[in-house]
């Protein structure tokens, strides 16, 4: 399957699926008597997504005057969707657009491949981020160094304590 | 004519002598009576006599037996009081004292069988010696009753030293197992108790700064920062080859 960036249109499961379900309602129009595929995802996705959409259509050399043409390139959006890994991260904010475009642009760079992310919040990791990958919980936030530098510096100091024997007290 | 004479005087003096004789006679004879009518009377004063002595003398006796019992009865009563009040008189004793008044009873049935001028006396006697013998008696049992107690007294105080010195020899054994063992132990789980505290102290406040801490830094980072940190974990998982 050729590499289809679709980053700039969703980055997590939930916007993936909200996606998958919108073109699903213009791919139900493509047929219908009058049906403008600007229009159709103009009043699906708004302005942006819709450049972005048909920028993509442009760049996969997909005639948007033919009907079945668009219907073929959906379907294999929506392949593509489905086919998609989902990486469930923690992450210590909440990430906007923008972020969460950055990361998946690091999938593809750096993995060959774009990831649907399944983003929890968990303030106490403090920053970076820990993933969840078959059932293992991978910390790779700075919490554990915090912690560490933390308790050697509040603990590190501490000599052991000279206890008083009870039985010298009797004495 | 003389020897007429002689025989009218002899016959009167015969007769004067006759008289005198028969005079003498019946006054013999009334004294006789009188002698006889005394000693009746005597007799009789006598039988009234002995009879009131005989009366009164067992008047007497039966007020002395009855007397003399119910001393002997208080005497008993008292004895019995004291020997069933003090467990410690011996029945010797009592035997004694029992045999001291039936003593003293045949004393007073002997007593009433003497004579009959002696009774009073003898009974008077009796009776002090009945009251002397129920106050030797009774002292004596008071006697023995101190001396029983006294013994008592310094066997339970003897006891007593006795538990009490076992009691201190208890205890300072049990002070010196309790030094040896128990103390130890105590100590042991005192330190352990104290450490187990002084870690869960440490990490309480380690938690505490590190809550704190950690939400004073979160909220220090900027989002550049955060979008940073998580690049460098990605690229560290992806050293580890999580993404492989």
């Amino acid at each position: 399957m050729e590499v289809i960036d679709l980053s700039d249109l969703f980055n997590t499961r939930s916007q993936a699926e909200d996606f998958s379900a919108r073109l699903e309602l213009v791919a139900k129009e493509i047929f219908e008597t009058g049906f403008n595929p600007e229009k159709a995802l103009l009043s699906q996705f708004g302005i942006t997504k819709k450049e972005t959409f048909m920028n993509l259509l442009r760049n996969n050399n997909v005639n948007a005057e033919s009907r079945l043409a668009i219907k073929e390139f959906i379907d294999k959006i929506q392949a593509k969707i489905a086919s998609l890994p989902v990486m469930s991260m923690v992450l210590a904010f909440e990430p906007t657009d923008e972020t969460l475009q950055a990361f998946s642009r690091w999938f593809i760079l750096n993995t060959k491949k774009q990831v649907l992310f399944d983003i929890k919040i968990d303030k106490t990791i403090i920053g970076g981020a820990a993933i969840l990958s078959n059932g293992k919980y991978l910390d790779y936030s700075i919490k554990p160094t915090f912690e560490k530098v933390m308790t050697n510096t509040l603990l590190g100091h501490r000599t052991p304590r000279k206890v008083n024997s009870v039985s010298n007290l009797a004495k | 004519m003389p020897n007429l004479l002689f025989q009218v005087i002899t016959v009167v003096f015969d007769l004067v002598i006759i008289v005198f004789v028969v005079f003498y006679l019946l006054n013999l004879r009334k004294k006789e009576q009188e002698v006889n009518k005394r000693e009746n009377k005597i007799s009789d004063d006598y039988r009234q006599v002995v009879g009131n002595g005989m009366a009164r003398e067992r008047q007497i006796l039966e007020n002395a037996v009855a007397e003399s019992s119910q001393i002997m009865q208080i005497a008993t009563h008292q004895a019995n009081q004291v020997l069933s009040g003090a467990q410690y008189i011996s029945q010797t004793t009592k035997a004694t004292l029992d045999s001291a008044l039936q003593r003293m009873v045949v004393d007073v049935q002997n007593a009433s069988s003497n004579s009959k001028i002696t009774l009073d006396q003898a009974l008077q006697k009796i009776v002090v010696n009945v009251h002397k013998e129920a106050f030797d008696t009774g002292k004596d049992v008071t006697t023995s009753y101190q001396a029983s107690l006294k013994h008592m007294v310094n066997i339970s105080l003897s006891g007593f030293q006795n538990v009490t010195s076992e009691l201190e020899l208890d205890l300072q054994k049990q002070i010196k197992d309790f030094r040896a063992t128990l103390l130890t132990n105590l100590e042991k789980e005192i330190e352990l108790y104290r450490e187990a505290k002084i870690r869960r102290i440490d990490q309480v406040s380690v938690g505490i700064a590190q809550k704190v801490s950690q939400e004073v830094l979160n909220k220090s980072l900027t989002l550049d920062d955060h979008q940073e940190l998580v690049i460098q974990s990605l690229e560290k998982a992806k050293k580890e080859g999580v993404f492989d």
